[in-house]
């Protein structure tokens, strides 16, 4: 395969900041020598690549938009551009960056107190502790509200009782920031990997986002210093923005698999020969790949409008949605057209496809689906929710 | 310890190679640093977190300013200040008057020692290095593939024919760096943020005249033609006639 050089149809890096094309092209470089050579078989054996972790760490990618606390506190459009170029890695990659950055790190960032996060986000920022994100539970996924876990307030502690599902990072985490009800409001607990009655089984047989980690997370009468919960905040918005963050990161990762998949599909169609020609000089190949163009650079530059709004505080959360809903629609798309493109070869581990796009089925429905973000703009073109 | 890298911008290895009217076209051309100068980067950088001191990056380019974050990536590596010498006319492969250009300013460096790659992947000349340290009357070592500090020497290992040369020589020297010489790092985000906060300074300097060779005409090598399929009724017809245009066509026989 050529080099990737990326896709920029409208030329978008001349608005990127000389720092933010570096970040871009660190990553680009990163995942070129250290994810893609070794992420088929990770994928085939449906582990995670472990040893990423503390290199991801050294360089400083978790939590890179946040700031202090060693930190990186780059812009939210470099951050993008990290997931991006991660996520074209694979999924896995970029989600476990989402959750450690977004899910995890963030809460304690914005609703810790000093001491809880003096403890938790150097070492999470280095890569030295891992976090997860415990919202979902079994019979509650787009229905966060009606959550069945519950913390009861026992004196010098908590004791959390309940189930949590589809944790990305579970069972190798050394931390979990958990949603619970105490006394019928929800907050956020950080639960420590040690604490008694708590476990994190792995989750397992799924097809998709096979080289990231999937656990369930189960609380029986766990107790948990009362120092450990999230103070500065109340209610369904924690979790709510917690995931804004993720799905921000979303809007430009699931670009990035795009991306790859078109890079894959447009050397594919120059070498591949049929009819005594090469298949891209068919008019329904190059409407294809015309479209997957159109598709990526509608979504860049959403993506990077999106960015430089929450760079200045004028992103909503609606504007976030589209841009997940959007993006990962289009990408999974792309995906299914890039294998059609391949032709049987598209089915191959040999190339990039099928595992992107697997992968993005699961992007499609994690971080509130597709049609939970389109009931979110339709509640805002209404007024009117019609998820309740 | 003065450290003074060589950094040689040569057009990007994807870039699309036209000529027309026998001379490259190269306004197309993106560039980036040639990666055997990468080595030497990484190098200093390790020598300087080792005894300390100053790594600066000397590069002569023309006016042309989208080799800039290519060169701040190289700060972001390690290095500290970046001094590029802007050329109206500059050409790649005029080593003997770049040298000299080059000699000028690394003289006023006091630098103790002077690394870049062993060849520009452009021209592959191999030149500038070894004229460099002509010019400014020191030693230097070509092709290295180790290089360790020894007190105030330097040591440096080349591969040769069957075997290994190990070389002493005091300082200053120049030395030009061999692939897998070491690996490059990948920086962290904070070095990144760091290495727009030093020094990039842009000197312009004339034309330089040297004793350098005129390339008189440019061509791409002509297009392969297609191969050969030997027709027969049974395999043995076929190896005989295959073993006859061995003999008689290729001669390898």
């Amino acid at each position: 395969m050529s080099r990737y050089e990326g896709v920029d149809f409208y030329n978008i890096e001349k608005h990127l900041t000389e720092e933010e094309i570096m970040v871009r092209d660190l990553v680009r470089d990163w995942v070129d020598e250290k994810v893609i050579p070794i992420i088929e078989d990770y994928y085939t054996k449906g582990t995670f690549p472990m040893e990423l972790i503390s290199e991801i760490g050294e360089m400083g990618l978790f939590g890179c938009n946040l700031e202090g606390y060693e930190c990186a506190g780059l812009s939210n459009v470099a951050y993008g551009l990290v997931c991006q170029e991660l996520e074209r890695g694979d999924s896995a990659i970029r989600s476990c960056v989402s959750v450690q950055g977004s899910l995890s790190m963030y809460p304690i960032h914005a609703f810790g107190t000093e001491e809880q996060k003096q403890k938790y986000l150097p070492g999470m920022a280095q890569g030295k502790l891992i976090g997860c994100f415990g919202l979902t539970e079994p019979d509650h996924g787009s229905d966060p509200g009606g959550m069945e876990t519950k913390a009861v307030d026992d004196g010098d502690s908590y004791v959390l009782n309940g189930a949590k599902m589809w944790i990305t990072n579970g069972t190798v985490a050394d931390l979990a920031i958990v949603w619970a009800k105490l006394e019928g409001k929800i907050r956020g607990f950080i639960v420590e990997k040690s604490d008694s009655g708590f476990s994190a089984p792995e989750m397992k047989g799924k097809h998709s986002l096979r080289a990231s980690i999937t656990s369930e997370l189960v609380f029986q009468d766990c107790k948990i210093p009362k120092d450990r919960v999230l103070p500065e905040v109340q209610g369904l918005k924690g979790p709510l923005s917690c995931l804004t963050q993720a799905r921000y990161g979303i809007t430009w990762g699931s670009i990035g698999a795009a991306m790859g998949c078109f890079h894959s599909s447009v050397d594919y169609s120059k070498s591949r020969i049929m009819f005594k020609k090469p298949i891209a000089s068919f008019q329904l190949v190059q409407n294809k790949l015309a479209w997957m163009l159109r598709e990526i650079t509608k979504g860049q530059l959403l993506a990077y409008h999106l960015g430089r709004a929450k760079d200045s505080g004028e992103a909503t959360p609606e504007m976030v949605s589209l841009g997940k809903m959007n993006n990962v629609d289009v990408a999974i798309q792309i995906a299914r057209m890039a294998r059609d493109i391949h032709g049987a070869n598209g089915i191959l581990n040999e190339y990039p496809i099928m595992r992107h796009m697997a992968n993005l089925e699961s992007v499609y429905t994690y971080e509130g689906t597709h049609d939970i973000h389109n009931l979110i703009l339709g509640r805002w073109i209404t007024g009117i929710q019609a998820f309740e | 310890m003065n450290i003074v890298v060589l950094i040689k911008m040569v057009p990007d290895t994807e870039s699309r190679l036209e000529i027309i009217d026998g001379k490259v076209n190269e306004s197309g051309f993106k560039y980036m640093v040639n990666p055997y100068d990468e080595f030497a980067v990484e190098q200093a950088v390790q020598f300087k977190e080792a005894v300390g001191g100053k790594v600066i990056i000397v590069s002569l380019f023309s006016n042309n300013a989208s080799i800039d974050t290519d060169l701040r990536k190289m700060m972001a590596i390690g290095a500290d200040e970046a001094i590029v010498l802007r050329q109206e006319g500059y050409r790649g492969d005029r080593p003997s008057s770049n040298a000299k250009i080059l000699a000028q300013t690394i003289k006023e460096l006091d630098a103790d020692l002077v690394i870049g790659g062993v060849q520009g992947i452009d021209y592959y000349q191999g030149a500038t290095g070894p004229m460099i340290a002509h010019m400014l009357g020191i030693p230097h070592v070509s092709g290295v593939t180790n290089l360790a500090l020894n007190g105030d020497k330097i040591t440096a290992k080349r591969q040769i024919e069957g075997g290994l040369q190990v070389i002493d020589s005091t300082m200053p020297v120049l030395i030009t760096c061999q692939k897998d010489m070491n690996k490059v790092r990948f920086p962290a985000l904070k070095d990144i943020m760091m290495s727009k906060r030093k020094s990039f300074e842009n000197r312009e300097v004339p034309l330089g005249e040297g004793n350098d060779i005129e390339t008189i005409d440019c061509s791409l090598p002509p297009a392969r033609g297609g191969g050969v399929i030997i027709e027969g009724e049974t395999t043995e017809e076929k190896v005989d006639k295959l073993i006859e245009k061995l003999k008689t066509e290729a001669k390898v026989l």
